[in-house]
Formats: structure tokens, C-alpha cells, sequence
């Protein structure tokens, strides 16, 4: 899946995060976006999974305006991982990751949990389906939403700084995992990153700079 | 004073528009029960909504209810002088005083107590900690998963609320009255009681625990819809709803019982 972004301007009161910024994204592409300190990175992420609302410009998805797309075909199509929190105190883990999916489509209780038993498996989290979220570290977290959105199996993966936390070795066991998901379903993935966090699966890595995005390496 | 009592106007008017939007918003909502799956999600938090408001009230709702009918309204009793027009009375006294005014009174205060501020305190909580927007960012409902199951358990619970009070009521006060005057049958004294149960009794009754209950519900949604970014705000917002709460449901009690005796 593409993600084409142009012209783009997102700000919240007096505060302007993008100015004319321009991002393009083609289908099975790994893509990180490198982020300071408040420069608007978990906002942009947003904006593309229409969480948030932009001022102006244009934000396809497989040439489809985002702000135009029915919500089932968002969630089919476009998941984005929270950094910190994204998950509903009152349900616990198990149910936070089987909601979306049976919310929007008909898919019967063991079909479910077959599938989230086999992400959470692979993520090395099932033993922590039955936790309720106050029990959970912040990496766990990431996670368990990392977790919620490989259920849908979506086409464009939005991940805020999920590496922040992680052991060297836990970061390139779960960039490895989300290299062979996009490999094996021909998914995008757009993940912000922080100081100290791995590239190594990017096909390109850029910078939020002076409200714009700008390649920062091939 | 006039720019005070204008911008008190204002926001009185805005709480009710507020309230009718949220109320049409809900019923709009509604519309998801269509989907098989969303039912099934409707469902679990309905059941999980009628079991922390109606069930788990059983307690309170038996204490004051055997408080009422074996104190109280067996005390009457015996005050009154023998004769089967006396109990005629009696039966009339009790359906006035217990099933049309205390029952859903005290069930409705019951109600904001327990269930109501809990309501305003959970949803308070989502609101503060973006929990709403987790929903929105999964595209789901926040107002389908979280309010649609208080809108409806609320009336339901209270219904209950009413039913299970009055049972005890008359139970109650039977027990205690048959220590004094153990001739009287348990038929007798509920047909006497149900005798004076009118059609019009039923209809005020469900009509205070169907509005009543939903207006709760809502205003309680209303007040944690407020809650902005400080801790400070879930407990402002318990307070403003309990608070409107009890103004809006003991006005209800006395306009429909109002209603009731005119016509």
C-alpha cells in the first residue's frame, strides 16, 4: 500500500507542526522518520491514520484521501501503534487486542483467539493477555499495540518509537519480525524513531526539520 | 447582575442542548446494534452495566426497603383501628406512600449514589487519559462501546430497582404485622395492596424508572464528557452531576406524580 502525502499542514492552535511538508511511501516500503523533541512526529503518524484532522494539503492512501475513507476500510487498511498508553484501562490485554477486530468484522470467538494467541506468541507476550494495562511497562505496552494492530493485518503499519525501551537484542528480534510482515503481505511501514534507535530494516530514514520532512538517508 | 442572571440563562440552555444532543447521539449510536459482532460487544458491556447498577444494589436496595415496610409501614398498621375498610385504607396508604413516592425515590437516589457517580468517575477517568481517542484511532464508537450500554442499563436497573423494593416493602411489612394480628393471610394483605394498583400506577411507575433512569444516565455522560486535562476536573464533574442529578429526578418524581393525582 502507498502513502502519499503533499502540501501538507497540520498545526493545533497557535502552534504549526508541518508546513508544506511532502512524504511518499510505495507498497512494501519500510520507512523511518527520525523525530526530535515535540517536532510534530506522533502527530504526522496521527494525521495519517485519521486520528487527527490536518489544515490543508493532500494524504493518500492507495490514492484514496484519508480524511475521505469510511472507517471500516481505515481500520482495514491503516494501523497505528501508540507510543505511550493506546489501550482501554477498563478491558484487559486479551481484550483491548480482540475489540477492534471483533468490533469490525464477524469473525467468531476461536478464529479470534487463534489469531492473537499466534501474534502474541510471536511478540513473546501471551503470557501477559490476562494482565490488566496498569500491569504492564511501558515496553510491553508498545507491544500490546504493536500486537492489537498485526491482528488486522493492515496494509499501512504506523508505528510511534516502538523501539524506545527494548534490549538490543529484543529491538532487532521485533524489526526482524516486522521486516518479514511486510515482505510476506507487501505492507508499508512508517515508524518514527529517537536517539539511539535502529534503521536497519528502513529502505529510507528521514528528519522532521523546520516543519518539513526531509531525507536524511537513502 | 443583569449580565449574571443572562450568562446563568446561557448555560442552562447550553446543559440542555447538550442533553438533548447526547441523547440523539446515543439513539444514533444505536444504529451499530444492527451489526452482529458490535451486539455481541454491546452485550458484554450491557450485562457488565446491569450487574454493577441493578444486582449489586440488592444490598442497600433490601436494607432500606425492610427498614421502610417493617418499621414504618407495619407501624401503621397497628396504629389503625380493626375493620376491612381499614385495611382498604391501608392498602391505599401504602401504594401512594411506598409504590408511587419512596420506592422510586429512594431507588433513584440509590441509583446517582452508587451507580451514577461511579458512571461520571469511569468515564471521567477515559476522558482524561485519552482513552476515548484509543476507540476513534481503532475506528470504533466510543459512544456505542461506553455510553449505549449506560443509556440503556440505567432505566432497566432502576425498574428492577423499583420492583425489588416494593417486593420487600410488602413482604416486610407483612412479616412484621403478622406478629401482631397473625390472622391475616399474605393473599389478603397483597390482593388489598394490588387492588389499588391501577393501571395509571404502572405506567407513572415505568415512566419514572425509563426517564428517570435515562436522564441519569445521560447527565451523567454529560459531566465526564466535560472532564479536560486535570484529575481535578473527575471530581468537579461528580459532583455538578450528582448534583443536577437529584434536581432533575426528584422534579421528574413530582411532576409525573402531580400528572398522576389530576387525572
Amino acid at each position: 500500500m502507498s502513502l502519499d502525502v503533499k502540501h501538507f499542514y497540520l498545526g493545533f492552535a497557535d502552534l504549526s507542526l508541518f508546513e508544506d511538508a511532502q512524504l511518499s511511501i510505495a507498497e512494501g516500503e519500510i520507512v523511518c522518520l527520525s523525530t526530535g523533541v515535540l517536532d510534530g512526529g506522533t502527530s504526522f503518524l496521527k494525521a495519517c491514520a485519521g486520528i487527527v484532522p490536518y489544515q490543508s494539503g493532500t494524504l493518500l492512501v492507495d490514492g484514496e484521501e484519508i480524511s475521505h475513507m469510511p472507517a471500516d476500510k481505515i481500520f482495514r487498511k491503516v494501523a497505528y501503534c501508540y507510543e505511550s498508553g493506546g489501550l482501554v484501562s477498563l478491558f484487559t490485554v486479551y481484550n483491548n487486542i480482540a475489540l477492534p477486530l471483533k468490533y469490525h468484522r464477524n469473525f467468531d470467538n476461536d478464529f479470534v483467539a487463534k489469531r492473537i494467541t499466534s501474534v502474541a506468541e510471536l511478540l513473546g507476550i501471551a503470557s501477559i493477555l490476562e494482565y490488566d494495562v496498569h500491569q504492564l511497562n511501558d515496553v510491553q505496552l508498545r507491544l500490546v499495540n504493536l500486537a492489537r494492530a498485526l491482528v488486522i493485518r493492515p496494509r499501512l503499519l504506523l508505528a510511534d518509537e516502538l523501539q524506545s525501551g527494548m534490549s538490543p537484542a529484543m529491538r532487532e528480534q521485533i524489526l526482524a519480525i516486522l521486516k518479514d510482515y511486510c515482505n510476506q503481505t507487501r505492507a508499508s511501514l512508517l515508524m518514527t524513531t529517537t536517539a539511539g534507535d535502529s534503521h536497519s530494516i528502513a529502505d529510507r530514514v528521514y528528519r522532521i526539520e523546520n516543519k518539513k520532512i526531509i531525507l536524511e538517508s537513502p | 447582575m443583569i449580565g449574571l442572571f443572562g450568562s446563568y440563562l446561557r448555560g442552562l440552555f447550553s446543559y440542555f442542548l447538550d442533553i438533548a444532543g447526547l441523547l440523539a447521539l446515543t439513539i444514533k449510536e444505536s444504529r451499530h446494534l444492527i451489526h452482529p459482532a458490535r451486539r455481541t460487544i454491546f452485550w458484554m458491556m450491557f450485562k457488565r452495566q446491569l450487574y454493577n447498577t441493578g444486582v449489586r444494589a440488592i444490598g442497600i436496595n433490601t436494607a432500606i426497603a425492610l427498614i421502610i415496610g417493617s418499621l414504618m409501614m407495619a407501624r401503621l398498621y397497628a396504629a389503625l383501628p380493626p375493620g376491612k375498610s381499614m385495611v382498604e385504607f391501608y392498602a391505599n396508604f401504602f401504594v401512594i406512600v411506598v409504590i408511587r413516592e419512596l420506592g422510586p425515590l429512594i431507588s433513584g437516589v440509590i441509583l446517582i449514589a452508587r451507580s451514577a457517580t461511579a458512571i461520571t468517575a469511569e468515564l471521567g477517568h477515559l476522558k482524561l487519559y485519552n482513552e476515548f481517542e484509543v476507540l476513534k484511532a481503532q475506528q470504533m464508537s466510543p459512544v456505542f462501546i461506553f455510553l449505549l450500554p449506560v443509556f440503556f442499563a440505567f432505566p432497566l436497573s432502576l425498574l428492577l430497582m423499583f420492583i425489588f423494593f416494593n417486593a420487600v416493602s410488602i413482604s416486610s411489612a407483612y412479616l412484621v404485622i403478622l406478629l401482631d394480628d397473625p390472622s391475616l393471610s399474605f393473599t389478603v394483605f397483597l390482593s388489598a395492596i394490588l387492588a389499588k394498583v391501577t393501571a395509571l400506577e404502572v405506567v407513572i411507575t415505568l415512566s419514572k424508572a425509563l426517564i428517570g433512569g435515562s436522564m441519569v444516565g445521560l447527565i451523567s455522560l454529560h459531566f465526564s464528557g466535560r472532564v479536560a486535562g486535570r484529575f481535578t476536573d473527575i471530581s468537579r464533574a461528580i459532583s455538578s452531576s450528582t448534583t443536577a442529578q437529584l434536581i432533575a429526578f426528584f422534579t421528574l418524581n413530582v411532576v409525573l406524580s402531580l400528572m398522576a393525582y389530576k387525572l
